[in-house]
């Protein structure tokens, strides 16, 4: 909010780190539940270290498990691979790890239908509310031919949601069928810093993963006890990974199935009900997710933001009302370097305003692409405008906040005066019957008095006399 | 037509009928009256005849006239020096006491623009555009202030660099109020010194020196500009008599340039502009218009009113508002009449007077016509709410609570009458009385000055300033007059002997008296009273005037004693330092004020906004040097109830406010572990009215108030006031200090109610010593999206249950919380 910050804050403190792709950092803190087998999902490591990421594997219970030491985050990532933990070393309880995030920790939640009852207050913290526990996604219609139907296949191009940024990568959209295998499903709240990124089918539902024929009572019994009060989460209401990035731009992703990142999905051919073998779309789709949670990809930052009076080029405290003043803000999107280096390079859009604002914004127009800039690195636009005729504190304010990019917020503070004393027009023609009137006056007075000095006092009854005649 | 004017110059009196001969009565002053007896004013030629004085007492004889008015002089010159002289060393208790430290809240501001004057210099303090002042609006400071008192302040340091004393600024700020009490006094010498004797003018000059009504706004470091103003108000007076006796278009160009000093230094200068063309109106009225008046007058109104006019901000305010609409008026009224006299004399004949008469009525009903036409089509603007509010008492409570939120805009209490003038308000009266018994044109003036302020003192606390030159004046007259008719060693002669000189040559008592004083070495004198033999009836014994002397001298003692003691006890705290009495009698500073504010200084972010009641506005800007919402200088009625709102309602109302303005620290002033009265809990209900008067709908008085109509902080207080930003604030974390016993509040005398006050969108920062500046600091929205209340509970440590968060979801969208909507910077 202050005069030349940009609040872009986290992302740009750690840019320098050259080797890793992210835009943050590279170091990932694994916490990983025991019951979980680490190398069930080895090429879901192996694709975060051939990414360049050092992972750090920890269990849920271990003290040494800091996040933050002295004040500092000793991880630049983390994912939380314990959906089912009961108890958590205090250096991993909600509130050590909301803080961490606070400060920059990106967060990548795996979740699974166990989840804990102790996980899902936390998770409302972020305005998430989880389905039962023993309860999962459950679609009678797609899944692999040979997978039970709790086991959903997931249509890339109907499931996935479009236009969020770099979330979804064109590939991953136009490839194979997503499977979600007994996975937990979560609906988003009003948050307005949520992003649904994956739900599910409209044939989906929610129920236990039984077959009919068991025990029909008590299949009947359970759809009584509970289904009726519940709300029915089904279709696209049933969000299976969402995304949320905050404020500060850290990013946190919870994804509903731990079994999705397994081996055995993992860039495996899958038999589909029309005897098809399709590749799966989960190693593409997690490699997407976890490249946005871990800011490679969708990530934008503000490079310089600057301002100034026309025919000057350095920003100024104090503006003249009716000023022309320029705007000028530059932004850099990172990407990744074909050598696996992280770089910054140009953000084209064409949908960024400016607002000169004193509590409402006096004057908002369009910051417009200007070729012409020689920058470093990045895009730059540009704004051109009269300063409002109202003298106060004001704020060139830019906004960008489109899902799956960085919240990019600038302000800046300059104030906008009244005319100096000296720098009114003078001699407007408006004015000329005042200078007039004033010489006029002037000369008649001098002419009066020369008069009356050489007429003199003696005449003054000669005069009297004559008036009175 | 002003070199015109016949009459010359040398003997005012003699022009018009009413003020036709009133030779000046002698003093009973010893001394006075010598210099009298060798004074050139001409005697009547009849009043020769010899005649022998009775004495109440031996007077010397063998001094010659000239040692006794070459003595009288110096002394006068002596009596003068001491006089300013102990005007301000009265004044410097405050200094003594605490240090030269700039007190209240005004006189920061003050302090703050002189400083940009003198380091600045002059255009750069004309053109001062002051971003940190009612953030965002800022304010255009050089064109909304009465630069006089800073640019007097700056020249007297530039005067001191000059002559090699370089002095900080801020003592030429502190020292300048004393100093130009000392001028006053002399001032007020010359202006009495005007309407009666010499006597009189030293009276009133002590008097005024010491007077607590003039003290309360000018004790050293109350640098405002009523320090200089009374300085200017009574030198612009004392000049337009001069002028208006001597009819000099200098002394009248005088009065002009002490007007405009005036306008440039303070906004009651209005005073000044309606009492002059009130007199000049009554003189017409009383038929003693002559030229001198015309001239004194056409040469103040014309040079007085261009000068104002330099004003920034002032400007064309003497043309376009009704306050300055009687000057105006005056000035053409003046013209025509004489333009009426001219032609009379030059035209004789009944029928054309008439006429002429009739021509200025018709011209007078006119102009005053077109003057009201003008108002009502707005082209002049109508009288602004502060002079309504000096009509209509209860204006201000209705129309402008925020003016009326001020203490010093309350109507005066009289007890407060005696407190600040003591004896001066009984002989104030007296001192009118002989204005009146001897009606010259000056003390029509004084009759004037009297009737308009006492009404002025009697509705506003603050005008009190302005009835106490009178009141001294006035009283020293009185007071005068009184020892001049028990010290003249005179005995004037009895009713018969009295007749006796009257048929034998027709002249006034006074008159007897004056001639029997030129020759006062032919009198004898006998003891009279008790020490002579033979019993001297009636007032003139000496056990009379011995007894009425004495008498008045211990009057005159008491009063420099109540003076001393007001000043001391009253006016003399700076109100930023405070001191108290420890058990065993030592002096216990409490340091509060500064002691916080310079936390925010050293603290916070350059440009960190502190939000805070507009009291405080000044002395954040002056100590703290941080931006501010609102402050003293109260011209944005909606931003303070902008305040005024965020303070009275709940935090989720105000954290919203707080945040539009960028609010990043909220200040109050907590008086309940001290028994500090002025806090903003007691101003509270202000905050509460003037923001009713915005927003009526969001903000209701009567919810503050319990069923029974009290104003309570305890367990009865009602949940509006419980939930209120301002209670939060003030009693945040109160109950602790007292250890589980209950809370007391000394200034209310409550207990507050030990169940702890939750603050989810504040965090305290700092509270001082004493417990009197609490300051907040204002959260951030929170990073990941939750009310401010849900990050607190989940700090204490409760979880959310399932049900807690639909309510949530459900009370959200249907609050209208906008949590969906893009989230505030």
């Amino acid at each position: 909010m202050r005069p030349s910050s940009l609040l872009l804050a986290p992302i740009l403190s750690l840019v320098s780190l050259a080797a890793a792709r992210s835009a943050t950092g590279d170091k990932v803190l694994v916490v990983l539940e025991p019951s979980l087998k680490k190398d069930d999902y080895s090429n879901f490591w192996k694709s975060l270290q051939d990414r360049g990421f050092e992972l750090t594997f920890k269990e849920p219970k271990d003290r040494d498990a800091e996040l933050v030491k002295y004040g500092e985050l000793k991880y630049d990532h983390l994912v939380m691979f314990a959906p089912g933990a009961k108890t958590y070393s205090p250096t991993l309880s909600p509130k050590s790890i909301l803080h961490a995030q606070f400060a920059g920790l990106n967060t990548l939640y795996v979740l699974s239908p166990d989840l804990t009852e102790n996980n899902k207050e936390f998770l409302r913290e972020y305005d998430l509310e989880f389905i039962d526990s023993s309860q999962t996604l459950i679609d009678p219609f797609n899944h692999p031919v040979d997978s039970s139907s709790s086991t959903v296949s997931l249509s890339p191009t109907s499931s996935l949601v479009q236009d969020i940024g770099e979330i979804v990568s064109p590939s991953t959209l136009s490839g194979g069928p997503i499977i979600y295998p007994s996975g937990t499903v979560h609906t988003t709240g009003d948050n307005p810093y949520l992003i649904d990124v994956l739900h599910a089918s409209k044939y989906a539902y929610i129920g236990q993963d039984k077959l009919l024929s068991s025990d029909e009572a008590e299949v009947d019994k359970s759809l009584n006890a509970k289904g009726t009060k519940e709300p029915i989460l089904n279709g696209k209401k049933a969000t299976l990974v969402s995304a949320l990035q905050t404020r500060d731009n850290v990013r946190v992703g919870f994804v509903g199935s731990t079994e999705m990142i397994k081996d055995i999905w993992w860039d495996k051919e899958v038999k589909t009900k029309d005897g098809k073998s399709i590749k799966t779309g989960n190693a593409g789709f997690i490699s997407d997710f976890s490249k946005w949670i871990f800011q490679e990809t969708g990530v934008v930052k503000i490079v310089d933001s600057t301002h100034h009076r026309k025919g000057e080029t350095e920003p100024r405290e104090l503006y003249t009302k009716k000023d022309d003043i320029t705007y000028s803000l530059t932004l850099a999107k990172h990407y990744t370097t074909s050598n696996g280096t992280s770089a910054w390079g140009l953000f084209e859009v064409d949908d960024i305003q400016l607002e000169f604002t004193m509590l409402d914004p006096h004057i908002r127009t369009a910051l417009k692409q200007d070729e012409s800039a020689v920058v470093e690195q990045g895009t730059n636009y540009k704004a051109r405008f009269d300063a409002p005729d109202r003298h106060g504190v004001f704020k060139f304010v830019v906004e960008y906040w489109r899902p799956g990019w960085s919240y990019l917020r600038s302000s800046q503070t300059a104030s906008v005066v009244p005319l100096r004393h000296d720098e009114y027009p003078r001699f407007i023609v408006g004015a000329w019957p005042y200078y007039i009137a004033a010489c006029s006056t002037s000369l008649t007075f001098l002419a009066f008095c020369a008069l009356w000095v050489s007429l003199g006092e003696g005449d003054k009854d000669r005069k009297g006399k004559k008036k009175a005649e | 037509m002003a070199p015109k004017a016949k009459s010359p110059s040398g003997t005012p009196l003699k022009t018009t009928p009413l003020s036709a001969p009133l030779p000046r009565k002698a003093s009973a002053d010893i001394l006075s009256k010598s210099s009298l007896a060798v004074d050139d004013e001409p005697l009547p030629s009849g009043s020769t005849t010899p005649k022998v004085r009775k004495l109440a007492y031996p007077l010397p004889t063998h001094i010659s006239p000239t040692t006794i008015n070459n003595t009288e002089s110096l002394l006068r010159f002596i009596i003068l020096a001491l006089i300013c002289g102990a005007a301000i060393g009265s004044r410097l208790f405050a200094v003594i006491r605490f240090e030269s430290v700039i007190h209240e809240f005004d006189p920061w501001f003050n302090y703050r623009a002189s400083k940009v004057l003198v380091n600045k210099g002059f255009y750069e303090f004309w053109n001062w555009f002051d971003p940190t002042a009612w953030y965002p609006l800022g304010r255009t400071v050089g064109t909304t202030l009465y630069p006089g008192l800073m640019v007097t302040a700056g020249l007297i340091w530039h005067f001191l660099r000059l002559i090699n004393m370089p002095v900080d600024i801020r003592n030429v700020c502190v020292m300048l109020a004393p100093g130009f009490a000392g001028l006053t006094a002399w001032t007020t010498y010359l202006f009495t010194t005007e309407m009666s004797t010499p006597s009189a003018g030293l009276l009133a000059a002590a008097f005024i020196g010491i007077a607590p009504g003039y003290i309360s706004r000018s004790v050293a470091g109350s640098y405002d500009n009523e320090a200089i103003a009374i300085f200017l108000l009574m030198g612009a007076f004392y000049s337009w008599i001069k002028a208006m006796k001597t009819g000099s278009a200098l002394w009248g160009m005088v009065t002009a340039l002490f007007y405009g000093w005036m306008v440039a230094a303070w906004g009651g200068y209005v005073f000044i502009t309606n009492m002059i063309p009130l007199h000049a109106f009554v003189l017409i009225l009383m038929g003693r218009f002559n030229n001198r008046l015309y001239t004194a007058y056409s040469s103040w109104y014309v040079i007085g009113t261009i000068s104002s006019m330099q004003v920034p901000f002032v400007e064309f305010l003497p043309i376009r508002t009704s306050e300055h609409m009687a000057a105006l008026g005056v000035f053409g009224l003046l013209q025509l009449i004489a333009f009426v006299e001219i032609v009379r004399r030059l035209v004789p004949g009944k029928q054309f007077q008439l006429l002429l008469r009739a021509f200025v009525v018709l011209v007078f009903v006119v102009s005053f016509a077109a003057l009201v036409v003008l108002t009502f089509s707005g082209w002049i603007a109508p009288f602004a709410g502060r002079f309504y509010s000096l009509w209509d008492t209860g204006y201000a409570k209705v129309h402008m609570p925020i003016i009326a939120s001020v203490s010093e805009h309350q109507p005066t209490a009289w007890p407060s009458f005696f407190f600040d003038l003591e004896m001066l308000i009984f002989f104030f009266p007296a001192g009118v009385f002989w204005c009146f018994k001897e009606l010259r044109d000056e003390q029509i003036f004084i009759i004037i000055y009297a009737t308009l302020s006492a009404y002025f003192a009697g509705v506003m606390v603050r005008l009190m300033l302005v009835i106490t030159p009178v009141v001294c004046v006035a009283a020293a007259i009185a007071f005068s007059k009184l020892l001049e008719a028990y010290i003249d060693p005179v005995i004037p002669e009895s009713e018969e002997e009295l007749e006796e000189a009257t048929a034998h040559q027709p002249m006034s008592k006074a008159k007897a008296k004056k001639i029997a004083a030129a020759q006062q070495n032919k009198s004898e004198f006998n003891f009279t009273g008790i020490l002579g033999g033979k019993g001297e009836k009636g007032v003139f014994g000496l056990d009379t005037r011995f007894a009425v002397v004495s008498v008045l001298s211990l009057f005159l003692f008491l009063f420099v004693y109540h003076c001393t003691w007001v000043t001391s006890s009253a006016y003399s705290s700076p109100s930023v330092v405070l001191a108290s009495r420890n058990p065993d009698g030592s002096q216990n500073i409490i340091d509060d004020f500064r002691e916080a504010y310079y936390w925010i200084r050293q603290n916070t972010e350059k440009d960190s906004v502190v939000m805070s009641w507009w009291d405080y506005g000044y002395q954040i800007a002056g100590m703290a040097d941080r931006p501010t919402l609102v402050d003293n200088n109260t011209w944005n009625n909606t931003h303070i109830a902008t305040v005024g709102k965020a303070m009275s309602s709940n935090e989720d109302a105000a954290y919203p406010i707080l945040r539009k303005h960028d609010v990043d620290y909220v200040l109050v002033i907590f008086g309940g572990l001290l028994g500090y009265s002025g806090d903003d809990i007691n101003k509270f209900l202000w905050m509460v009215r003037i923001a009713q008067g915005e927003w009526p709908d969001e903000v209701q008085e009567h919810n503050y108030f319990t069923q029974r109509g009290e104003y309570a902080v305890d367990e009865r207080a009602t949940p509006t006031m419980k939930n209120s930003l301002m209670y939060k604030m003030s009693y945040y974390r109160f109950h602790e200090l007292f250890g589980g016993h209950p809370a007391q509040d000394r200034v209310r005398g409550q207990q507050i109610p030990s169940t702890g006050i939750q603050l989810d969108t504040l965090d305290e920062a700092f509270t001082s010593e004493n417990w009197i500046v609490r300051i907040y600091k204002v959260k951030k929205e929170d990073p990941i999206g939750r009310e401010l209340k849900a990050v607190s509970s989940f700090e204490g440590g409760k979880k959310l249950k399932k049900s807690a968060s639909s309510s949530n979801a459900a009370l959200a969208s249907g609050a209208g919380g906008g949590r969906k909507s893009r989230p505030n910077m």
